[in-house]
């Protein structure tokens, strides 16, 4: 090993491993045939290389794949993650503890629900704040035979507008240009059941 | 029961579809090599290299049927389960090397006196077998561990030296003359052996 090594032969040397194994190219076979037949230093080298493969593949042989294949059988038939945590959870001593917290969670959402239903009893209709209320000057109780577009035609005709209604009584406030003629116009209709003027300081 | 097909890669198409028998047949055939391997890839770690070995083989296993379809052919199946058993065995030393190598010194020389122990001696045994026993024994004590991989791989499934240098992420040269220079170390390491052997029972 001490003599110095011819750099193509070391190379060539290098290559010994791929032609053992078949994977030399043909050209660099031939050449390595050619060493290993004349050159016995090239002969042992391919000797020990061939120790290596033998020692190598007798341990291999030597080798029973049924421990490692009975532990890896072991591995398979063990539950994965998720399936340990549902088995954990599905275990008969928790079912108390696991019906206790859904129960809690329904009468919890219960509570929710009957909270936000609660303030609609107490819904109330308030006047837009800062509006300034139209004046009346009429209250007109509709005969309940009358149509829409008898009403509203009675309406057009007297020149008047409904400002508010219906109220408890079922009549309306109306608004008109000019009251007296529209009061004789609306009774004159035949859809207003009773019609009367409203004071301006006591319209609600 | 159908006969199961032998080419690893329908064997893993077959348990890709979840059947089990193609995961023993993988088992049995590859399983060896891959031990081999991780033994000798475990030598010098300071761990149990038998009891590690085995894990690493078992795991490497469990991986593929978890994801059979992981291979996808690029390179050849021996190099592809190779380099996976490698991978597995550095995470092994890297998960339990550096608390043990506090505990038990690199160039522990136990097994080996262990094993000598049970030796039943070059003259009990046939020369082949001392032959393969005084390989072994050097590739363990091979001081680069670059060199015993490279030299594992070449002998334990036919691999190129392409291949070895896929699986080591080197250069072809690189890995050439870890081969060289492996074997050169490997060939000291066994005259000294049987001399020593030869002067002990000669």
């Amino acid at each position: 090993m001490a003599k110095s090594i011819d750099p193509q032969e070391q190379a060539l040397r290098e290559l010994l491993p791929d032609y053992l194994n078949g994977h030399a190219p043909a050209d660099v076979a031939s050449r390595i045939a050619a060493r290993l037949e004349h050159d016995p230093d090239w002969a042992a080298d391919a000797d020990w290389l061939g120790d290596i493969r033998t020692a190598l593949e007798a341990e291999a042989a030597s080798m029973d794949p049924a421990a490692g294949l009975a532990e890896l059988h072991r591995r398979l038939e063990r539950p994965g993650f998720w399936r340990r945590c549902y088995q954990r959870l599905a275990l008969p001593a928790l079912a108390p503890v696991a019906i206790t917290a859904l129960a809690s969670l329904c009468m919890g959402q219960a509570w929710l629900l009957w909270q936000q239903a609660a303030p609609a009893d107490q819904l109330r209709w308030r006047s837009v704040p800062g509006a300034v209320a139209q004046p009346a000057s009429l209250r007109v109780q509709f005969l309940p035979t009358a149509s829409m577009a008898q009403v509203a035609a009675a309406l057009e005709q007297a020149q008047a507008s409904i400002v508010a209604g219906p109220l408890p009584d079922h009549s309306y406030l109306l608004d008109a240009a000019d009251p007296p003629a529209a009061l004789q116009s609306l009774r004159a209709s035949g859809v207003a059941g009773e019609a009367s003027r409203v004071d301006a300081r006591t319209a609600p | 029961m159908s006969a199961l097909p032998v080419n690893p890669a329908e064997l893993l198409a077959a348990m890709a579809s979840g059947d089990q028998r193609a995961l023993d047949a993988l088992y049995r055939a590859w399983s060896p090599r891959v031990r081999v391997f991780a033994r000798l890839q475990l030598s010098g770690s300071g761990l149990d290299v038998h009891a590690v070995a085995d894990e690493v083989t078992v795991d490497v296993f469990h991986a593929i049927w978890r994801a059979p379809m992981r291979y996808d052919g690029r390179v050849a199946f021996g190099t592809w389960l190779l380099t996976l058993a490698r991978n597995k065995a550095i995470d092994q030393i890297r998960r339990h090397g550096k608390r043990l190598a506090r505990e038990v010194p690199l160039d522990s020389d136990s097994e080996e006196q262990a094993q000598a122990e049970h030796d039943p001696g070059p003259q009990a045994a046939r020369e082949s077998l001392q032959r393969r026993h005084a390989v072994l024994k050097c590739l363990l004590r091979l001081r680069n561990p670059m060199q015993r991989e490279s030299l594992t791989l070449w002998a334990i499934d036919d691999l190129s030296v392409a291949d070895i240098a896929h699986i080591q992420q080197a250069p072809e040269g690189t890995v050439k003359t870890r081969l060289f220079h492996g074997r050169i170390n490997l060939r000291q390491c066994i005259q000294r052996w049987f001399a020593q052997e030869g002067g002990r029972h000669g």
